[in-house]
């Protein structure tokens, strides 16, 4: 106990108590803590989620909604450049992907991006594609094949295991959907 | 059963009136207590004093109530046996326990 918390004589008195009446068997009971009853509780938000046999939600969608999800981001290259004799022709190849980096702090598991690799995804059914790689980057001293590439407005579910790790986006992978409520009052 | 011969107040913990009863938190454990006027009043006499030694306890808590000293032991030896179950009290060795002498 503390200077400060020293009982000062206007404060009840455990022992003024006593003197009033007997000296009883002593009695002390832990009080459940509530910190631990919450952790519990979502600890069992997040393995309903993974367990849940259907999805409460699509696996993707066009704009945010109250589930744990990242947005896609586009590539769009430029490849397979051939001279037909009339001038390059070339052919744009699209790619959309997960970047580690937008996966923040929460921990993964092995498969899915760090935060300097990024997973492709497939856009049209949200299934990843491949294993993460290193981002396209413009070829030094060389045309750049890079024609455009931004965030589009499609996200994909973040996939959760019961301890909490991302194990899977989109469509394809283990886990389950997480409820932004049931994470935020985990994290 | 083992007497804690001479014990101190783990740093930190705070105790508190909750209507008729007692509340402690033990910021070794995390927990929250509730307590009884006995566990408070053996509490209250190891705020009093940098080490708590049995005997005197026990004469103490014999003296405001009116009972012996020996029909004092048990319950004081309960309490504090608790106390250092829930992270309240720490039990001194005798080499650190002689040195210091409550009155």
């Amino acid at each position: 106990m503390n200077q400060s918390d020293l009982p000062d004589p206007q404060r009840t008195s455990a022992r003024r108590r006593l003197i009033r009446g007997a000296l009883s068997a002593p009695a002390l009971m832990t009080v459940c803590s509530g910190s631990a009853f919450a952790q519990a509780s979502n600890m069992r938000c997040l393995a309903n989620a993974a367990n849940a046999t259907t999805p409460p939600a699509e696996w993707g969608t066009t704009r945010t909604d109250l589930f744990l999800r990242v947005r896609l981001f586009l590539v769009r290259t430029t490849e397979n450049c051939n001279d037909t004799g009339k001038g390059k022709k070339c052919t744009s190849v699209e790619r959309f992907y997960v970047k580690g980096s937008d996966l923040g702090s929460i921990a993964r598991s092995s498969g899915m991006p760090t935060t300097t690799q990024y997973l492709q995804i497939n856009p049209a059914n949200y299934a990843t594609i491949g294993s993460p790689v290193s981002p396209i980057v413009n070829p030094p001293g060389a045309p750049p094949i890079i024609e455009f590439q931004d965030y589009v407005n499609q996200y994909a579910a973040l996939r959760i295991d019961s301890t909490g790790r991302i194990v899977g986006i989109g469509s394809v992978g283990q886990g389950g959907m997480v409820g932004m409520s049931c994470w935020t009052s985990l994290r | 059963m083992e007497i804690v011969a001479a014990c101190e107040l783990v740093a930190g913990v705070l105790v508190e009136p909750l209507g008729d009863q007692w509340v402690a938190f033990s910021p070794a454990s995390g927990e929250t207590h509730l307590l009884n006027d006995t566990s408070a009043a053996v509490l209250e006499l190891l705020d009093d004093t940098a080490i708590l030694h049995f005997d005197h306890a026990c004469a103490t808590l014999a003296h405001d109530t009116g009972m012996s000293a020996t029909e004092s032991e048990p319950l004081i030896n309960d309490a504090l046996r608790a106390f250092v179950t829930a992270g309240l009290v720490r039990v001194l060795p005798a080499s650190q326990a002689q040195g210091n002498i409550a009155s």
